[in-house]
């Protein structure tokens, strides 16, 4: 959160309109994503409610798993409708050419994209990958083996939401607030109803505000989940539930499937509203263009989907309940980088993002006011080094000292240091030496050279990044070695769900 | 004390008292600034009354599911006099075979499921002093459905905890029973943090009771065990975690609560949260009578009160209708520190009004944020 977010959401809760933030969509939108609503039964760990998922706005798939007893044909039925997404994913796949590091291959043109409502969705499916994958798989029963693939593609798949800027499994409520700024508090915003009121009110309503105050109406709310609200819980599935469970005892199988239709019923019309949100939110963002990194990113998604597919295919070990000390140092690794590569891109591609790192002090701009294109010094072997100079007039304060490394928009990959911070009346003068991209005095390149006058943004630029180094398994001490012997985790596997 | 008693008896009129449990103790911790919320809990009121007289949504409400799902785990672990527990504590707390003894203190002296709670604290007390001066030949290791008294503002609150567990050594341990699952050894982190704190609540209570007879509070271990499903299945797993910072937290938000009379002072006279039930029970107070009363005390409101206040709404309403910069949550209320509503933040951007010496900075700021969010409107770059 920066001031400027603070200032948005300030002036969208005077004018009780939401307001814009970056107009340019950083994460790819799929023609055919994969709308999934899930709803959890309240009490038990992870155990599915319904879900409802689709392709198509007009029909959406309602799976609803018993109130008791066993849910493995619900998640067999689930398993098989996911399971197919993610194969027709796979049905074209392009050519690699070798690189230096890596050798010709091919890649999927094509990967899976889920879009679930909020962050609590990609949790509780996280939770539910959790549980399916260490699921046995029993030869007398073709699901079970279907169920615990969906297992594993629910942990890939939450794995991937973790990661900043990948757009395999994207919490809706999040993605529209990368590009609107609602008058309510963050948490509020996680509500994708209100949420979307705000941004996007019916055309009867005044405001966005009044469109979000009736979305709270309690009498047509309907939470996104997972979680079910207490009052719905009460009035409508406990007497079901109740009838469902005596049906059971007494063994009226006609009872059974008449409560279990009525819950079908009555499940239907309550994730129907959401559904319908959801493609609205789908549309909003559709229209959005893209921002230059974002066909790249996606690249890279299809990429690591690729390598996903192929690992199921030779080896499709489960992922283990706890990452041991490497894994997880890895793992976290790779979500810094990609934290740190996300962020440079999205400065690179967007003004709004250079604004906003303006008002936390990561960056300045300002017009360029004088140019030294002939500066050149000596290097250490005597040799003269073309490093040419700019200054730069900005209005903002700079809190960055000389030596520090800045990146510009127009020329991504051209590098500036900062030699001299000088606070003249009002403004302040920074002058820069280019170090990279600039060439060589033989062969120089000087369409890095801005104009003078011209408007530049400084932002910092990212470290260059290198993989550290992680002992192999065995090479790893025994502080930072696997689980324990004696951990709970460990005696996990086979374990299924019981019956209740 | 009978004079702050009384003070308190108006304020909530003809009602009984909802006396304090752990988890609105508990709750304090959670938004000890809430002026508000701790006049309201000491002298006992109903919020959820409150909320629903005031037509508002109730944050809190239970799910009978829910409810239902941790009484049923509840019983499976302490059926057959403990039985599924013993093995647990046994692995969790160290416990040998022939120390194992159980006792259910809730329907002590009577042939009623539940006694009177003064009952089953007088027993729960002579109990755990037995054990703990080992007057007894049979070592009570068990003791289920416990009552505790904590002083809490000058207060004697009953608290119930799951178990209290006994060891040869002598310390005890508090034992929770909660039904949200422990997931391949780690619990929601918040969920766990609320337990807890309810345990915390339940370690003072004993250390109290213990304090009573001369005995030092190192004898109740800050070490509490949480009994838990494991993964996503229904059998338990017990875990022990230091509540360490949670006591400290407790007791000392605990002492704070001795400021109530300077509270109450501050009140006009005649206040009054009363909901004058009319001969069918049902509220009759006019409602615009009962939001200015509300308003006479300070609230401290943020976005995430919804999760531990039946209130939540109305404050929210309230925070809105002042138009509080509160209200935007916690990042927007820290950025604008000094400034609490959200028309003089804007007015200082605009430039309709001067920063006082204290708000230069921020005013400097955020003229800066304004002026170039202006740029990016006219010319992207």
């Amino acid at each position: 959160m920066s001031l400027l977010t603070s200032l948005l959401r300030m002036r969208a809760a005077h004018t009780g309109n939401a307001q814009r933030a970056s107009q340019l969509r950083h994460l790819h939108l799929s023609d055919q994503p994969l709308m999934l609503l899930a709803l959890k039964q309240t009490g038990p760990a992870a155990r599915p409610l319904a879900i409802m998922l689709g392709t198509d706005p007009h029909r959406p798939r309602l799976l609803v798993a018993p109130p008791s007893g066993s849910t493995a044909p619900m998640l067999g039925t689930l398993a098989d409708a996911v399971t197919a997404y993610i194969d027709a994913c796979q049905r074209h796949s392009e050519h690699l050419p070798a690189t230096s590091s890596k050798p010709a291959r091919r890649r999927y043109t094509d990967a899976p994209q889920i879009l679930v409502p909020n962050p609590q969705t990609v949790q509780h499916l996280k939770d539910l990958g959790d549980d399916l994958r260490f699921r046995s798989v029993d030869d007398q029963n073709p699901d079970s083996r279907a169920v615990q693939r969906l297992g594993h593609w629910l942990t890939y798949l939450t794995d991937r939401a973790d990661l900043p800027g990948s757009a395999a499994l994207i919490p809706m409520t999040s993605f529209l607030g990368m590009h609107w700024i609602s008058g309510q508090s963050p948490l509020e915003d996680e509500d994708l109803a209100t949420l979307l009121a705000w941004i996007d009110p019916p055309r009867h309503a005044a405001s966005g505000r009044d469109a979000a105050h009736t979305a709270e109406d309690p009498a047509t709310y309907r939470p996104a989940g997972p979680a079910t609200d207490a009052a719905f819980d009460n009035d409508h599935l406990v007497p079901l539930f109740d009838a469902y469970a005596h049906a059971r005892r007494q063994a009226q199988g006609q009872q059974q499937t008449r409560t279990l239709q009525e819950l079908d019923r009555l499940l239907a019309t309550y994730m129907q509203p959401t559904w319908d949100l959801m493609w609205q939110a789908y549309a909003l963002l559709q229209a959005l263009p893209e921002a230059k990194g974002t066909a790249r990113r996606w690249d890279q998604e299809r990429t690591a989907f690729t390598d996903e597919c192929n690992y199921l295919a030779q080896d499709g070990r489960p992922r283990p309940a706890r990452d041991h000390a490497v894994a997880a140092a890895v793992r976290l690794a790779r979500m810094e980088h990609a934290a740190t590569a996300f962020a440079a891109e999205r400065a690179a591609d967007d003004p709004f993002v250079r604004a906003e790192l303006r008002t936390t002090g990561e960056a300045f701009g300002g017009p360029v006011t004088t140019i030294d294109p002939e500066h050149t010094l000596r290097g250490p072997t005597g040799r003269a080094q073309w490093r040419p100079r700019l200054t730069v007039s900005t209005p903002d304060p700079v809190p960055m000292e000389p030596g520090q490394l800045l990146a510009c928009h127009t020329h991504p990959n051209a590098r500036y240091k900062i030699c001299e911070v000088t606070p003249a009346d009002g403004d302040t003068l920074v002058e820069l030496e280019i170090t990279a991209g600039m060439g060589t005095v033989t062969r120089p390149n000087h369409a890095v050279l801005p104009e003078a006058g011209a408007f530049l943004v400084f932002t910092i630029a990212p470290d260059h990044y290198r993989m550290p180094e992680f002992p192999a398994r065995d090479q790893t001490p025994w502080t930072h070695g696997g689980p324990p012997a004696d951990h709970p985790a460990d005696s996990d596997e086979g374990e299924g769900e019981e019956e209740q | 004390m009978s004079s702050l008693d009384a003070r308190l008896g108006v304020l909530r009129g003809t009602a009984p008292p909802i006396p304090h449990n752990a988890r609105t103790l508990a709750a304090l911790t959670a938004n000890p600034s809430c002026d508000r919320r701790s006049l309201l809990d000491a002298a006992g009121i109903d919020k959820d009354a409150l909320a629903a007289h005031l037509g508002l949504p109730r944050p809190l409400r239970k799910s009978q599911l829910a409810l239902d799902y941790g009484i049923a785990f509840e019983r499976q672990i302490t059926a057959q006099a403990g039985a599924p527990l013993v093995p647990l504590l046994r692995q969790a707390l160290g416990l040998t075979l022939s120390e194992v003894s159980y006792e259910d203190v809730n329907s002590v002296g009577s042939d009623d499921d539940k006694s009177p709670l003064k009952l089953r604290r007088a027993h729960t007390r002579s109990r755990i002093l037995s054990a703990a001066h080992r007057r007894s030949d049979d070592p009570r290791t068990l003791l289920d459905h416990p009552v505790l008294c904590l002083t809490v503002a000058g207060h004697q609150v009953y608290l119930e905890p799951d178990v209290i567990a006994f060891q040869r050594d002598g310390v005890f341990h508090v034992v929770e029973i909660k039904s949200f699952p422990v997931i391949h050894g780690q619990p929601d982190p918040i969920k766990a943090n609320a337990a807890l704190t309810q345990a915390a609540a339940y370690v003072l209570a004993l250390r109290e009771l213990l304090a009573g007879d001369g005995l030092p509070p190192d004898r109740v271990s800050d070490t509490v065990i949480l009994v838990n499903p494991r993964n996503f299945t229904r059998h338990p797993t017990a875990t022990p975690f230091s509540a360490h910072k949670q006591i400290k937290y407790l007791s000392r938000h605990l002492d704070r609560l001795r400021r109530l009379p300077q509270l109450l002072d501050k009140l006009p006279p005649n206040t009054t949260f009363d909901l004058a039930p009319g001969p069918d029970q049902r509220p009759t107070r006019p409602r615009g009578e009962l939001v200015a009363a509300l308003a006479t005390v300070r609230p401290y409101y943020t976005p995430g009160c919804r999760h531990h206040c039946d209130l939540a709404f109305h404050c929210r309403t309230e925070a809105h209708n002042q138009g509080r910069t509160a209200a935007l949550g916690t990042a927007v209320r820290d950025d604008l520190a000094g400034i609490d509503t959200i028309a003089t933040a804007l007015a200082l951007t605009d430039g309709h009004l001067h920063p006082s010496r204290g708000q230069k900075d921020i005013t400097q700021a955020l003229r800066h944020a304004q002026r170039i969010h202006a740029d990016l409107q006219t010319d992207p770059a």
